[in-house]
């Protein structure tokens, strides 16, 4: 029987490796533009960080910011809880295929949206030419270039994260409350005051999650010419002015945490009704509700998905435009999938330790929130921290110099969301397993290989198709420090793209779309055929 | 033992998952051992990818140097590769900065990133293409012109000026001055009118809804797809429209005896300080500014102008004898680029 305080020993310097790699991964390039900005030639000077936080300039891009933010998660809230209701309440036939054609807008990179939103709401487009019909004369088209057009396609990018909180929701909700309540009241009224207010906390994660996501990305706004946080900063970048981009990251950062915040303390504790556990209700909705709930997400998957890659196909028609892109773009394909993979490893080894490790304790829930970090400066100054930290003689030269600083970027850039997905299956996991393997003298090791590992492999596999998905389509981090020689896919559509959407653009983006929805399916389907051990786990 | 069932279970998809890293890896190692064999030079380059790529691979086949490049984005035209010059420059990764306009290679030699060089084979291009200190030599240049879209604009506006007509009122788009060459138009139009009347002048664009579009791409398209009826863009942008045979013409402004005249920008390149590979770098810097090179990029769709005046281009490439420029320095330029920058995010970023 191994040692108990061996044991304890291992466990610790396994946990302070893991600190370790999170703060060099993610802490350190933050905290050194941060240094940057605040000494200047050996003294403290808050100058740059006065004069940026204290303008009147701050404030509209403020507004600006928390306008398209809100506007995206309000609008995507509208779309996606209507959608995950008629998924998981209404049970709308063919279900399955519905929800995972619901789930393809969020897999892919905003800026392939915003190029087939631009498309159809052109002067040429479908939208475009058919809303320019419908207006009186003389009265403008409204114009994918401007502060609606921006919360529109954000909305439409992002509507499934709240789409699949009120599925999850509802797959935990407990179908006895609803038949309970129904000996006291109608349908209708039941739906309204029972189910609606107990799934309405993880709506409204939902909704918080597309708040953040659209506040802090600059790929759609930076296409559609609208300026906010991440547009200033890069901006402010062209000016070389490091330390007051750094300055103007601290607004995101603040408005990131007021959101954790505020979910952490309003909405968390509200999920606590739902049970956890699978109980298929046994009632059922009516036909015409079904029917009408079947149309809507149809509807919703029409505009959302169909039209948008059709636009783009029709634009990369002749057919042998493909065989082009193939050509020219064979090494972006393989570099991609490569940090793809590579990011998506790192992050789910990661995470999964992490969660093993420390578990659901304080030191997890800071570990979290320093994660936020560079996910909440977005990725341009991430690149710049990332630069000054990795480009120096040695061993962080030999990183900096090869594609394992693109890795690094997109694994700082998603820890967070890796790190969140197997905190969740952690905290799934019945902490007697491990007791009952601790009485039979089974080393913490072989325990965490032998129980928690398996019983996280559903999770492992989320977390891996959804970081090799994020890393894929990742631009803001990547676009300044890809090795020389080398270019990701993202990064050649968003310099091709700048040219207009061609028929080379449009063959691109639709490549790039499949490449990543193969990758998604698969990790859905591995997903799929593995996730009924859940019940196991509790 | 249920857990140990079902690891056996899922086993494979670890599995799965665990084979395809370590081909990733290997991958990724073979690639890293495979990269020091040939001798290379790295540069950045501003230049559209679609013309500089066969300048580069050229290079290569003449001189068996593989050439790294990293190509910048159209939206953040030479900045964003700036921007990383200067974050590198205490362990530089570039050898060669090859960029479109002169703007901001001059806040490189002023920011001590670059090296002097004087290179044999710019000896024929005009001194006023090239640095005194030999910090960056010019080559292959473009024009800022003005395209108009032939079915909605029957007389051309022939000056900028005509921005501020109320005629043209939200019917006219210019790129993002804070980018490439149209924040180098707007830091010269500050050096040659001075303050006040750039400023006026750029009020005056807001007061008149002239669209800010991303990048002079970007113009040459909306106004040849009759989004807009004019706009300003550069020679190789509006060339493209012209030979694709889309309804746009494009034309100096200001040519008028006393015009302000044009701003005739050329490519500049400059070795970078500590380069990695000095020689490899000499080697390319001679050979992009070899008479060679300028006929190529005059020859491609780009029409830029050789500065060389050995070089014979064809007829459809405008001379710059022939044409009025401004009275303008590129050192005056480069001194209010920053000044200019602050002013237009202040303006056109809202």
């Amino acid at each position: 029987m191994r040692h108990p305080r061996t044991d304890v020993h291992t466990r610790r310097a396994a946990s302070l490796l893991v600190w370790a790699a999170v703060l060099v991964m993610a802490v350190l390039p933050v905290a050194i533009l941060f240094v940057r900005a605040i000494v200047v030639e050996g003294q403290v000077n808050l100058d740059s960080f006065r004069s940026v936080l204290f303008s009147t300039r701050q404030w509209r891009l403020l507004a600006n910011s928390v306008l398209v933010a809100g506007g995206a998660a309000c609008l995507a809230t509208l779309l996606g809880a209507p959608a995950g209701y008629a998924l998981a309440y209404a049970r709308v036939p063919a279900r399955r295929l519905l929800t995972a054609l619901l789930a393809i807008p969020a897999l892919l990179p905003p800026y392939v949206l915003a190029t087939a939103w631009a498309v159809m709401l052109g002067a040429n487009g479908v939208l475009g030419s058919w809303l320019g019909a419908l207006l009186p004369l003389g009265q403008a088209r409204p114009s994918p270039f401007s502060v609606p057009g921006t919360i529109l396609v954000l909305a439409f990018t992002y509507y499934p994260l709240v789409t699949f909180a009120a599925v999850a929701a509802l797959s935990r909700f407990d179908g006895r409350l609803e038949e309970a309540a129904l000996l006291t009241g109608a349908r209708a009224r039941v739906f309204r005051s029972v189910v609606v207010p107990l799934t309405l906390p993880s709506v409204l994660t939902g909704a918080l999650s597309v708040f953040v996501l659209a506040l802090l990305n600059f790929s759609v706004p930076s296409l559609l010419q609208v300026n906010t946080y991440p547009v200033e900063l890069y901006a402010s970048s062209a000016t070389y002015d490091f330390a007051a981009a750094t300055a103007q990251s601290l607004p995101l950062l603040a408005l990131c945490l007021i959101a954790l915040s505020a979910w952490a303390v309003v909405l968390r504790p509200r999920n606590a009704w739902l049970t956890g556990a699978r109980r298929e209700r046994s009632l059922r909705v009516s036909p015409r509700v079904r029917a009408w709930a079947a149309a809507g997400c149809w509807g919703l998957v029409l505009l959302s998905v169909f039209a948008p890659l059709a636009s783009l196909f029709v634009r990369s028609l002749p057919l042998r435009t493909y065989l082009s892109v193939w050509e020219t773009a064979r090494g972006e394909f393989g570099t991609s999938l490569l940090v793809g993979v590579l990011s998506a490893t790192l992050l789910a080894g990661l995470a999964f330790l992490q969660s093993a490790l420390l578990g659901k304790g304080r030191q997890a829930a800071v570990l979290m929130l320093v994660e936020l970090l560079p996910f909440a400066v977005t990725g341009p100054l991430l690149s710049l921290g990332l630069i000054a930290l990795w480009n120096r003689d040695g061993l962080p030269g030999l990183v900096y110099d090869s594609l394992a600083i693109v890795v690094l970027a997109c694994g700082a850039r998603y820890l967070f969301i890796a790190a969140g997905i197997l905190a969740a299956g952690g905290q799934r996991m019945n902490p007697r397993l491990h007791e009952a393997a601790r009485v039979q003298g089974i080393s913490w090791w072989r325990a965490m290989f032998g129980i928690t590992l398996p019983l996280q492999v559903p999770f492992l596999v989320a977390c891996w198709g959804l970081a090799f998905v994020l890393a894929v389509g990742e631009l803001d981090a990547t676009v300044l420090v890809c090795p020389p020689g080398k270019t990701t896919l993202a990064i050649r559509l968003f310099t091709l793209m700048h040219y207009g959407p061609d028929a080379y653009v449009a063959a691109l983006s639709l490549m790039t779309a499949l490449v990543i929805l193969c990758a998604g399916a698969c990790a859905a389907w591995a997903y799929g055929r593995i996730g009924n051990t859940r019940d196991a786990s509790h | 033992m249920k857990g140990l069932s079902m690891f056996k279970e899922h086993r494979s998809y670890m599995r799965g998952i665990l084979l395809v890293t370590a081909c990733a890896a290997t991958l990724f190692l073979a690639h890293g051992c495979a990269r020091e064999k040939a001798p290379a030079v790295v540069v950045y380059t501003a230049l559209d990818e679609m013309y500089s790529q066969p300048i580069l691979s050229a290079f290569t086949e003449q001189t068996g140097i593989r050439v790294l490049p990293v190509y910048d984005t159209e939206a953040s035209k030479t900045t964003g590769m700036v921007s990383r010059l200067v974050a590198e420059r205490d362990r530089p990764r570039a050898d060669v900065f090859w960029n479109n306009e002169t703007a901001q290679t001059i806040v490189l030699k002023n920011k001590g990133i670059l090296e002097a060089y004087r290179s044999p084979s710019a000896e024929s291009i005009p001194d006023a293409f090239k640095d005194p200190e030999g910090f960056w030599t010019g080559f292959a240049a473009r024009g800022r012109v003005i395209i108009y879209n032939t079915d909605l604009v029957k007389v051309p506006p022939s000056s900028i000026r005509d921005l501020l007509k109320p005629e043209w009122a939200g019917r006219a788009a210019i790129a993002k001055p804070l980018f490439g060459t149209t924040a180098t138009h707007a830091a010269a139009l500050f050096a040659a009118w001075g303050d006040g009347e750039a400023k006026a002048f750029f009020h005056g664009l807001k007061d008149n809804q002239i669209a800010v579009l991303a990048g002079n791409a970007t113009v040459r398209d909306q106004v040849a797809a009759g989004e807009y009826a004019w706009g300003l863009t550069d020679t190789d942008d509006a060339n493209g429209a012209v030979e694709d045979g889309r309804p746009a013409k494009w034309l100096y402004p200001d040519q008028g005896p006393d015009g302000l005249g044009t701003l005739v920008i050329p490519n500049t390149v400059a070795l970078v300080k500590g380069a990695p590979h000095p020689d490899a770098a000499q080697k390319l810097i001679d050979y992009l500014l070899s008479p060679q090179v300028e006929e190529a990029l005059s020859k491609m769709r780009s029409i830029q102008i050789p500065l060389n005046p050995n070089v014979v281009a064809s007829e459809r490439v405008p001379k710059v004898s022939d044409t009025r420029t401004m009275a303008v320095t590129f050192d005056e330029i480069a001194a209010r680029m920053e000044s200019t920058a602050v002013f237009v995010k202040e303006e056109f970023l809202q």
